[in-house]
C-alpha cells in the first residue's frame, strides 16, 4: 500500500481511497479579518455621520475627505484580507500560497495576558505608589513571568528591582531635571531627605 | 553657499565639549542596543526623545540621534558574529560567514573586518552626502506641493509593498498607521476627527506614545508570550577556543620574512602601518586644506582652530610615515612599539595581511552598494547588505571558502550596511522623506525640534552640516569605543531577558508618563497589544509609522496642491512628472513579485517573492 505523504497526496485524493488532508480552518486569521472589517465599518460610518452633520467643509479640501479615505480603504482592504485568508485555506496545502498567519506558533497566553495585567496594575499604582515603589513592584512581578527561576534568582530578581527603578528616578531628576511620579517616596538627594508620605488614590483618568 | 565653510563651521559646532558628550552618549547607547537582539534604534529614539526634548541644545539631541543610528549599524555585527544572533536586521548577512569564521577561531578578525569596514564605507559615504546634501535640499524646496503629496504617497507605498510577507497586511497596517494620525483635532480647519471620546486623544495621539506602543511595548510583548529557555548562546570570541565542531580546516597563518609579530600573533608589514598611516594624514588633511577654500567672512577663529588641528595632527602623521619608511631602523622600530597598543586596541592588528587586502576592495564595493540603495524608500540595510554579500560569492577567488567564514562575506555586508544608514540619513534630511522606521522616527523628532527637512535646514550655519559633522564624529569615535570595549558588549550579550525586558518597561514608564501622566501608559500598552496581534499575524510594523508620521505632511501637501489647482484633482495628473510618478505608484505593489517576474522574462521559473524585515 501507498503510504501517505505530500507527494502520494494527489493520486491518493482522485482515487478516493484516503480522505483528503485539508488544511485547519484559519479561525484567529478569520477573527482578525472580521475585527478589522467591523472596525473599518465603524470608523466610515462615524466619518460620514461626522461629515453630513458637523456642517463642515466637505469640498476636496475639507478636514472629512482623508478619514472618509482612510476609512474606506481600511473596508476595502480588510474584506481583500479576508477573502484572500478563506482563499488560502482552501487551497491544497502545497499550493505556493502566500504564508499564512502563524495561527499555529506557540504563545505563552497566560504569560502574556498576566504582563498585560501587570503593565495595568503598574499604571494604577504609578500614582499613589510613585515611580521607585511601584517600579520595583512591577519589576519582580515582570522578570518572574519572563521566566526568571526563583528561588535560584530570587535575590538577584529583588536587587535590581530595587536598584533600577531608583537609579532612574535619580539620574532622570537629578541629572536631567525632569520630575518623575513621587507618590510616597520623598526622596531629595541634595537636601537630603527621604520620608514617606501618606497614599493618595487616584484613577489614572 | 561654500559647502566646504558651512561643514567647517558644523565641524566648529560638534566639536564643543557639550556636543562631543551627546555623540559620545549616542555612540555608546546606540552600539549596545545593535548588539541586544530585540531592541531597535527606532525604539531607543523613541524613548529617549522625552527626556532630550527637556535639553536646551536640540542640535546636540539629533547628534546623539545619529549617533544611535550609527552605533546600531556598527553593534549589530557583534552580535551576529559572536553569537549567530544579528541584532539588526541589516546585520543577517554578516552572520553568514561572521559566525563561521568565529566557529573556526576567527573572531577578532571578522570582528576587525567589520569595525574598518563599516568605518571606511561611512566615511565615503559621508563624504558623498556632504556634497550631495546642498542641492538635493535645495531640489527638495523647489518641488510643488502635488508631486510632494505623490512622492510621499510613492515612499510608502513602496515600503509598504516591501516589508512583511504580503502586500495587503502592509496596505492594511499604512492605513491603520493613517487612521491613528486622523484622531483628535484638524490642525487646519479646527474640526474634531475621530475622537472614541477621550479627553486626552482630543489633540490627537503622541507621536512618541505611538512609536513606544507599537514598537517597545509590542517588542516586550513579543518576548513575553514567546517559549522561554531559546536565549542561551555561546559567545565565540577568543581565538584560542575554536568551536570543535566547526567545518573546514582552520586558516593557517601566513608568516612572511620582513614581518612584525604584534602581540596578538597577527604578522604586520611595515606597509600596511605606513599604508593605514597615510589614509588617516589624508582624512585628517582634508579639514585643513579646505579652509582655504572658504571664504573669508567664514573663516572664524573656531573654524580657524578646527583647520588648525587637522593640520598639526596630519603633519604628526605624515611624520610617522617618514621614520618608517626612510628613517633609522631603531627609530622606526620605536614607531611601531609606539602604534602596537593602538593597533590592538583598534583591532588593526588583528588583520593579517591578507586579510586586509582580501577585505579592502569588499569594503569599497559594499560603500557603493549601501550608499544608494540606503536613500531609496525601503531599500534600508536589507538589500544592499545581501546584494554585497552574493556580489562577492559570486567573483571571490575563494568561492569555496564561503558558507565556511569567508572574511570577505563579513566585508562587504559591513561595509553596505553602514553606508546604507547615511543613505537613509541623505534622503530623510534632505527631502524629508524618511525610508525606514527609524528614520519615520527621527522625522518625528525633528518635528518635536521644529526642525524641518531641506533647504532650510543646509542653508548657511544649518543645523543640517551640524549633524554631518557630527556624522564624520561618531564615525570616528565608533571605531575607537567598538573593539575597544568588544568585552563590555559581549557581557551586554549575556544579560538575562528577563532583566533586559522589564528594564525597557522601567524606560517606557520613564518616557511616556512625562509626555502626559498615566493614562498615556495605558494607551500606550493599547497600542503594544495592537502591535502584538500585528505582529502575531504578520502585519508589518513600519508601514504604520510610517504612516502615522507621514499622514500630517502628506494632508497638508494635497490640501495645498488643490488649493493651487482650483480644487481640481487634475493637479494630480497634469504635467508628466506627475504621471510618472502615479505609473510607478501603480507599479509600487507589484515590487514583491519582481523577482518572478524578470525570471519569468528569462525563461525561469521558482523566484521567490522580494520581501524584507522592518526592524530597522
Amino acid at each position: 500500500m501507498t503510504p501517505l505523504t505530500t507527494e502520494t497526496l494527489g493520486v491518493a485524493v482522485r482515487s478516493g481511497a484516503t480522505p483528503p488532508a485539508r488544511r485547519p480552518f484559519p479561525i484567529g486569521t478569520t477573527v482578525v479579518g472580521v475585527v478589522l472589517l467591523a472596525a473599518g465599518s465603524v470608523l466610515l460610518w462615524s466619518a460620514v455621520a461626522a461629515a453630513t452633520t458637523q456642517g463642515a467643509d466637505r469640498s476636496l479640501r475639507g478636514p472629512w475627505i482623508a478619514p472618509v479615505a482612510v476609512a474606506t480603504a481600511w473596508i476595502a482592504l480588510s474584506l481583500a484580507y479576508l477573502v484572500r485568508q478563506l482563499v488560502d485555506w482552501r487551497k491544497p496545502p502545497a499550493g505556493g500560497a502566500e504564508p499564512s498567519a502563524s495561527d499555529g506558533d506557540r504563545v505563552r497566553w497566560t504569560a502574556l495576558g498576566l504582563h498585560i495585567a501587570a503593565i495595568t496594575g503598574f499604571a494604577m499604582l504609578l500614582k499613589p505608589l510613585g515611580f521607585v515603589l511601584a517600579g520595583a513592584a512591577f519589576m519582580i512581578v515582570s522578570m518572574r513571568i519572563f521566566g526568571s527561576a526563583w528561588p535560584r534568582y530570587l535575590l538577584r530578581d529583588v536587587v535590581v528591582a530595587v536598584l533600577l527603578p531608583l537609579a532612574i528616578y535619580l539620574v532622570v531628576k537629578e541629572v536631567l531635571g525632569v520630575s518623575l511620579i513621587q507618590g510616597v517616596l520623598h526622596l531629595n538627594l541634595r537636601q537630603g531627605e527621604l520620608y514617606l508620605l501618606p497614599p493618595v488614590w487616584e484613577w489614572p483618568w | 553657499m561654500n559647502t566646504f565653510g558651512d561643514l567647517l563651521q558644523g565641524f566648529a559646532a560638534v566639536l564643543s565639549p557639550e556636543a562631543f558628550l551627546f555623540a559620545v552618549a549616542g555612540v555608546l547607547i546606540g552600539t549596545m542596543v545593535g548588539v541586544l537582539p530585540g531592541l531597535s534604534p527606532s525604539i531607543t529614539i523613541g524613548l529617549l526623545l522625552p527626556l532630550v526634548l527637556t535639553f536646551d541644545n536640540r542640535v546636540g539631541a539629533l547628534i546623539m540621534f545619529a549617533g544611535i543610528y550609527a552605533g546600531a549599524m556598527y553593534g549589530g555585527s557583534t552580535a551576529a558574529i559572536l553569537v549567530n544572533t544579528p541584532g539588526e536586521s541589516a546585520s543577517v548577512a554578516t552572520s553568514l560567514e561572521g559566525y563561521q569564521m568565529a566557529r573556526r577561531g576567527r573572531a577578532r578578525q571578522a570582528l576587525a573586518t567589520a569595525a574598518i569596514g563599516s568605518f571606511v564605507a561611512a566615511s565615503l559615504a559621508i563624504v558623498a552626502l556632504t556634497f550631495a546634501a546642498e542641492p538635493l535640499a535645495r531640489l527638495a524646496s523647489k518641488v510643488a506641493p502635488a508631486h510632494y503629496f505623490l512622492i510621499m504617497l510613492l515612499a510608502l507605498m513602496t515600503v509598504t509593498a516591501l516589508v512583511g510577507s504580503s502586500v495587503v497586511r502592509g496596505l492594511l497596517s499604512l492605513v491603520f498607521g493613517l487612521a491613528l494620525s486622523l484622531v483628535g483635532l484638524d490642525e487646519l480647519t479646527a474640526v474634531m476627527r475621530w475622537n472614541p471620546g477621550v479627553r486626552e486623544l482630543s489633540g490627537g495621539f503622541e507621536m512618541i506614545v505611538v512609536v513606544i506602543g507599537l514598537f517597545a511595548l509590542g517588542e516586550v510583548l513579543h518576548n513575553v508570550a514567546k517559549p522561554a529557555g531559546q536565549e542561551e548562546h555561546r559567545v565565540l570570541l577568543d581565538a584560542a577556543q575554536p568551536d570543535p565542531t566547526a567545518p573546514g580546516p582552520r586558516q593557517e597563518r601566513q608568516d612572511r620574512p620582513g614581518t612584525v609579530e604584534t602581540p596578538t600573533g597577527a604578522p604586520h608589514t611595515k606597509a600596511v602601518v605606513r599604508t593605514i598611516l597615510a589614509v588617516a594624514a589624508v582624512l585628517s588633511g582634508i579639514p585643513g586644506m579646505l579652509v582655504w577654500l572658504v571664504p573669508r567672512e567664514q573663516q572664524t577663529p573656531a573654524v580657524l582652530s578646527v583647520a588648525a588641528g587637522a593640520l598639526c595632527l596630519t603633519a604628526v602623521l605624515l611624520g610617522a610615515m617618514f621614520v618608517l619608511g626612510r628613517g633609522p631602523e631603531a627609530w622606526s622600530e620605536r614607531v611601531l612599539a609606539a602604534l602596537a597598543p593602538a593597533g590592538r586596541l583598534l583591532g588593526l592588528s588583528w588583520m593579517s595581511r591578507q586579510d586586509w587586502a582580501r577585505s579592502l576592495f569588499p569594503w569599497l564595493r559594499g560603500a557603493a552598494f549601501g550608499l544608494p540603495i540606503g536613500a531609496l524608500p525601503a531599500g534600508g540595510a536589507e538589500v544592499p547588505t545581501f546584494l554585497s554579500y552574493s556580489f562577492e560569492k559570486r567573483r571571490s577567488k575563494h568561492r569555496a571558502e564561503f558558507g565556511k567564514g569567508a572574511i570577505e562575506g563579513v566585508a562587504g555586508p559591513e561595509a553596505a550596511n553602514n553606508a546604507s544608514f547615511v543613505g537613509v540619513l541623505a534622503t530623510l534630511l534632505t527631502l524629508g522623506i524618511p525610508t525606514s522606521a527609524t528614520a519615520a522616527v527621527m522625522l518625528g523628532a525633528l518635528r518635536e525640534f521644529r526642525m524641518y527637512p531641506g533647504s532650510e535646514m543646509f542653508a548657511q550655519g544649518g543645523p543640517g552640516w551640524q549633524v554631518i559633522a557630527s556624522l564624520y564624529l561618531c564615525n570616528v569615535m565608533l571605531l575607537l569605543v567598538n573593539l575597544p570595549l568588544i568585552r563590555i558588549w559581549v557581557l551586554v550579550l549575556k544579560v538575562p531577558r528577563p532583566i533586559l525586558f522589564s528594564a525597557i518597561m522601567m524606560f517606557v514608564a520613564v518616557a511616556v508618563t512625562t509626555r502626559g501622566g498615566v493614562i498615556q501608559l495605558l494607551i500606550a500598552l493599547a497600542i503594544g497589544v495592537v502591535a502584538f496581534f500585528m505582529r502575531r499575524y504578520g502585519f508589518p510594523l513600519a508601514p504604520a509609522i510610517l504612516g502615522f508620521i507621514l499622514a500630517y505632511d502628506m494632508e497638508t501637501h494635497f490640501r495645498r496642491a488643490l488649493l493651487f489647482g482650483n480644487d481640481q484633482l487634475r493637479v494630480f495628473v497634469g504635467d508628466p512628472f506627475s504621471v510618472a510618478l502615479l505609473t510607478a505608484l501603480l507599479l509600487a505593489p507589484l515590487l514583491p513579485f519582481l523577482p518572478g517576474i524578470v525570471a519569468g522574462l528569462r525563461g525561469r521559473s521558482g523566484a521567490g517573492k522580494l520581501t524584507f524585515s522592518d526592524d530597522d
